[in-house]
């Protein structure tokens, strides 16, 4: 059938309301360049062979990388990122027979896909760069000789973690290294980020001192600040290459939005456009935000389509034999129709198919086209639908589908002057070689003011050849990449472990009285211990959830920056979070159906923060046309929190939120006056709040058109409820928030 | 009121890296890299490769709390003794002492003898190949010279073991033999037992870290003389480091117990660390493999204090585990107190001379039939 003009179609069998935008996308031809000098003659006749001329970015990477600068790419899924550096890689290997290349991939899965591809275009350019996967998998006895041989080396950051203390082994193949690839780059942001930002600052050191240097390349999804992201992650500038020559085929995306339509659930719909799709003789994807989805749409769609064997479901957790199994039935057109969560997402090879439906905004604009570009990658024209959900996100790109289409304005970031994060990657670069004044360059402007106090904590040593690590455990073992943290709470039914969990989420979580759900089954917990981290649990047949009530404080500390917007003051710095669980209530169907007190001690962290004031007399205007202040407040709290992920690269749990109608700040100009603070939820800061601050205005304006544009009556998940607001969404005053907001705006626009 | 806030906040700002690097020390305090044992259970403890008993963790930190009360304010030199010895790169604190030895000597002819008496060391003869051999009469390698299938093998293998160089002698058993077997013992008998260095470190944990003690055993005079070079300070890691490697030399036999797994490489990491060149003793004779072969079967397993209690029956009282080292001189970096030192250097002293007396153990045993 013809897929153009698919929109109208799908027109006439839906709910018109339900059809918020149709974007028809023209496709492109590709667009072809030339290199100063040709590649290697063995690389040139293999690129003959195939009948491959190179697309115009991927001349800039291979001119960039041999002009021996760093790059971040940018193009799109499937334009040929991977041949753009690896096609320089292979030049230098094949010039220089001591040179080394690292790739770098964010998880072993990657890794895997990506050997294949490097064996085969090595042995097919007639070298032999011996490409080999070092990870947690690798076994002992294989780990000699591929730190012996490989000049190719596909790892991942944990492992390169555990591999830099042992540098002294590595001589060989950090001596030659000549260029590391980090691919898929953006999922390094926000504490992660900073971790692997660090990270990556330690292996350049060490490998400058076996007289390595390395250029880096970093592939990403496209970005609205890809140059900036570069040089956090790396520490140095990198030449973007951002125009993909690759050829674009033609296609429609749909948003379609149930919410519009009233009732029908977002799975139900995205099941019925798959079977549609699927009935319609389109190879169609569809993709789900949870394992759980995936399955229960596999299922509804097979009671439904002709003939049940052409439609599978794909996820993470199926045995390798059968995800190749259903890989290979997509490439070859067997299976028509395919449920999948994101781990069909990245550089999985299944050919191109006509169309995919995403069930649920996927969190990002990038995530969102990385899925959709699975459709049409032969050339073909193809079809998109993002089918919403009642979330802010999703409802705002339904009713302001410009936002998505127009230029890119995700930011992503992080601080890799975390203070957190920073002190323990100085210690392990400190058991790697000893720390010198030479090192301040790498790490920033607080390396002199973390040393001091770490020897004063005997972790380092001064001495006349630098800080050397003398604490009595591994640092890298007091390092966790991931995030995590050794404070963790044990929870135990009948002698059994259930889970761990780290504090805070005990505390949410594993109180005393607390339902919590379990693989399992459904347990309540009915004692915690603070000093043992031990939580214990029964099991218990209940009909309601729990949830927890607390109180958020703020108390502001040093302030690093303060930007003044018109009369609006702008505050970032660090900040100390005070967390109060005085009580938790149990529900029922969402309806709250008792509360109950706790006893349990306040939890704090230190993070950065961005906070806000502004004259008392906004809230007196407020009263007088008749809204409640502290509603307001914390209306317009939530809606810029809910916002963020439209201008920044997090998750919606990533940022805290808070708003008082007087900040107790002594000596601060705003002290007693209203105010709005945002703060990064992981202890020394991700660099979401810093960077916030930076487009706050932006910010406000997008939180003010959510609220004011969403249809609901007096605030509703799409607009001012927050599912993680400790107040259980109390008080809240819709119309007073667009007020306050459009108030700070106001006065953000006075001089 | 207000003031005291301000105060607050003072504090707080100019505290936020010291409170960083707090966690971080507790962190890493909690990060113990041994296992405690519970009830002392023996069968789990099998399965653990570094653990340390409740009982003997819980006298531990009994005696740690013990020698902080009994030292405070005791200046180090008063508590350790020693001396400053130049060296290299600034050279080092030496501890001395000695012991009876009580050893016999070597006995490098009889070695000899029975190296000739091993048809094994002959490329090409394995254990049937050797019964057969044996039944027909040949009962050395030199008898092999006649023989016409084995004469090259056989004229190769009296080469190397009569080369004079024990280093190539022990490298040759190991190799054809495997680094376990008596005879690569035997081949360290034919070197002057003058030449004999035994190594042991004390170190802040596995790998990548300070050494704080490098323990040196030689026989002189029938005595085991000990020197253990101690870091009064972490910062003094590179010149000890220097002065340890500079008196090791090259043309001695360095002794060791597990020191192919852990001493040599941990010396290599810490050289490299420094950017020092490494010239250890090629000739290294690692107990630890020959002990397990040997008496494997018999023991839970063949850790030295194991062989010590089971085997040579000496039993230590109030022995510092070695994995409970770190704590213990990380308690005397953080008070200055030397108390906690003196268990780290009766650890290591007893460990130099249990491996003196296993030494003396296996000439027994390895020369026997």
């Amino acid at each position: 059938m013809q897929i153009e003009g698919i929109g109208d179609h799908i027109a006439e069998r839906v709910p018109a309301r339900c059809i918020a935008h149709v974007e028809s996308i023209p496709g492109e031809p590709a667009r072809f360049a030339g290199l100063h000098v040709l590649l290697p003659d063995l690389l040139e006749g293999w690129l003959a062979r195939e009948g491959i001329q190179l697309y115009t970015h991927q001349a800039e990477t291979i001119e960039a990388v041999r002009a021996k600068r760093d790059v971040v790419i940018t193009t799109p899924t499937a334009s040929g990122k991977t041949l753009a550096f690896t096609l320089p890689v292979l030049e230098i290997l094949a010039d220089e027979p001591e040179a080394t290349a690292l790739y770098l991939y964010p998880s072993k899965a990657l890794a895997n896909d990506q050997l294949q591809v490097l064996q085969s275009l090595g042995a097919a350019a007639g070298l032999d760069p011996r490409p080999a996967i070092y990870d947690g998998d690798t076994p002992a006895a294989r780990r000699p000789g591929i730190r012996a041989t490989a000049r190719i080396l596909l790892s991942n950051p944990y492992e390169l973690h555990q591999i830099l203390p042992w540098h002294a082994k590595w001589h060989r193949f950090l001596s030659g290294l000549r260029v590391v690839v980090v691919d898929e780059a953006h999922r390094y942001r926000s504490v992660f980020g900073a971790h692997i930002a660090l990270l990556l600052r330690r292996l350049l050191r060490v490998c400058r001192h076996h007289g390595g240097d390395p250029v880096f390349v970093l592939s990403t999804a496209t970005l609205a600040n890809p140059r900036e992201f570069a040089r956090l992650l790396t520490g140095r500038p990198a030449v973007l290459v951002e125009e993909s020559g690759a050829p674009q085929s033609p296609r429609e995306f749909v948003f379609y939005n149930p919410v519009a339509g009233g009732g029908q659930s977002t799975l139900t719909e995205a099941k019925r456009l798959f079977v549609d799709c699927v009935g319609q003789g389109l190879q169609t994807l569809c993709f789900t935000s949870s394992r759980k989805a995936a399955e229960m749409i596999g299922a509804w769609a097979r009671e439904e389509v002709a003939d049940p064997s052409l439609v599978a479901t794909y996820r993470a957790g199926y045995l390798a034999g059968e995800r190749r199994e259903i890989e290979q039935g997509l490439r070859e057109g067997r299976l028509r129709g395919v449920v999948s969560t994101n781990a069909l997402e990245l550089g999985i090879d299944v050919g191109g198919l006509d169309a995919v439906v995403i069930a649920g905004y996927p969190g990002s604009i990038s995530a969102t086209w990385q899925r959709a570009g699975r459709a049409g990658r032969t050339g073909r024209p193809s079809l998109a639908v993002l089918v919403a959900n009642e979330g802010p996100l999703d409802q705002y790109y339904m009713r302001h589908p410009d936002a998505f289409f127009g230029r890119p304005h995700e930011r992503a970031c992080l601080d890799p002057e975390n203070p957190e994060v920073l002190a323990g990657h100085l210690l392990c670069a400190a058991a790697e070689l000893p720390l010198t004044l030479s090192d301040r360059v790498l790490f920033g402007k607080r390396f002199d003011a973390l040393l001091e106090p770490l020897a004063r904590h005997h972790l380092l040593r001064g001495t006349p050849y630098g800080h050397v690590y003398c604490g009595p455990g591994r640092a890298v073992s007091a390092v966790d990449l991931a995030g995590g943290t050794d404070d963790r709470f044990t929870v135990v039914t009948d002698g059994r472990l259930l889970e761990t969990l780290d504090r805070t989420h005990a505390y949410r979580e594993a109180h005393p009285g607390a339902i919590l759900l379990h693989q399992h089954g459904t347990y309540r917990i009915t004692s915690i211990d603070l000093e043992t981290r031990e939580c214990t649990a029964e099991p218990a047949e209940v009909d309601y959830l729990t949830a927890p009530l607390f109180s958020t404080a703020i108390i502001p500390g040093t302030v690093d920056l303060e930007a003044r917007l018109g009369s609006l003051i702008v505050r970032t710095g660090e900040v100390t979070v005070l967390q109060d669980y005085p009580a938790f209530c149990t529900r029922r169907y969402g309806e709250t159906i008792g509360v109950h007190p706790l006893d349990l001690p306040p939890l704090s962290f230190e993070t950065v923060g961005c906070w806000w004031t502004f004259p008392a007399g906004v809230l007196e205007a407020l009263r007088l046309s008749g809204h409640d202040p502290a509603g307001a407040l914390h209306g317009a709290e939530h809606a810029v929190i809910a916002c963020l992920p439209l201008h920044l690269l997090c998750e919606p749990g990533d940022t805290g939120g808070f708003s008082t109608i007087s900040l107790s700040m002594a000596g601060d100009p705003g002290d007693g006056c209203p105010a709005i603070c945002i703060y990064d939820a992981a202890a020394g800061g991700t660099g979401i709040a810093r960077e916030a601050s930076e487009h706050l205005i932006t910010i406000l304006s997008t939180a003010r058109t959510l609220v004011a544009d969403c249809p609901c009556e007096d605030g509703c998940p799409s607009c001012i409820y927050s599912p993680r607001c400790g107040n259980d969404n109390q008080p809240l005053d819709k119309d007073g928030s667009v007020a306050v907001l459009d108030a700070v705006l106001g006065i953000a626009s006075t001089p | 009121m207000r003031g005291g806030i301000e105060r607050l906040f003072e504090l707080m700002q100019s505290t936020l890296l010291e409170r960083v690097a707090g966690r971080l020390r507790e962190t890493i305090d909690r990060n113990r890299e041994y296992t405690i044992v519970g009830n002392d259970n023996l069968y789990r403890a099998g399965f653990i490769d570094h653990h340390v008993f409740s009982s003997e963790h819980n006298r531990a930190r009994a005696l740690l709390a013990d020698l902080l009360a009994a030292y405070d304010g005791v200046h180090i030199e008063e508590a350790v003794g020693g001396a400053w010895r130049d060296g290299p790169l600034g050279g080092s604190w030496v501890v001395s002492s000695s012991e009876s030895a009580l050893t016999p000597e070597p006995r490098p002819d009889a070695a000899l003898r029975r190296l000739h008496r091993d048809l094994r060391l002959v490329h090409g003869i394995g254990p049937a190949t050797e019964c057969r051999l044996l039944r027909l009469g040949y009962a050395a390698i030199d008898d092999l010279v006649w023989n016409r299938r084995y004469s090259p093998a056989a004229r190769r293998a009296l080469a190397a073991i009569d080369c004079g160089d024990p280093a190539h002698v022990s490298r040759f058993c190991a190799a054809r033999r495997g680094r376990s077997h008596p005879d690569v013992f035997l081949a360290t008998e034919l070197l002057d037992e003058e030449e004999h260095v035994y190594l042991d470190l004390e170190t802040l944990g596995l790998f990548s870290r300070p050494v704080v003690l490098f323990g040196l055993a030689r026989i002189r005079g029938g005595l085991i003389r000990i020197e253990q070079h101690l870091l009064r300070d972490p910062g003094h890691e590179r010149g000890t480091l220097a002065t340890v490697l500079d008196e090791l030399g090259t043309g001695s036999l360095l002794i060791t117990f597990n020191g192919r797994s852990f001493d040599v490489p941990f010396l290599a990491e810490r050289a490299a660390y420094y950017g020092l060149g490494l010239d250890v003793p090629a000739h290294h004779l690692d107990l630890l493999p020959i002990a397990r072969r040997l008496w494997r079967d018999g023991l839970p397993d063949c850790r030295l204090s194991t062989l010590e209690t089971r085997i040579l029956g000496v039993t230590r009282d109030d022995d510092l585990p070695s994995a409970m080292v770190p704590e213990f001189y990380t308690a005397y970096c953080r008070t200055g107190n030397p108390g906690p030192l003196l268990p780290i250097l009766a650890h290591n002293r007893s460990d130099l001379v249990s491996m003196v007396r296993l030494v003396a153990l296996l000439r027994g045993v390895c020369h026997a039939d």
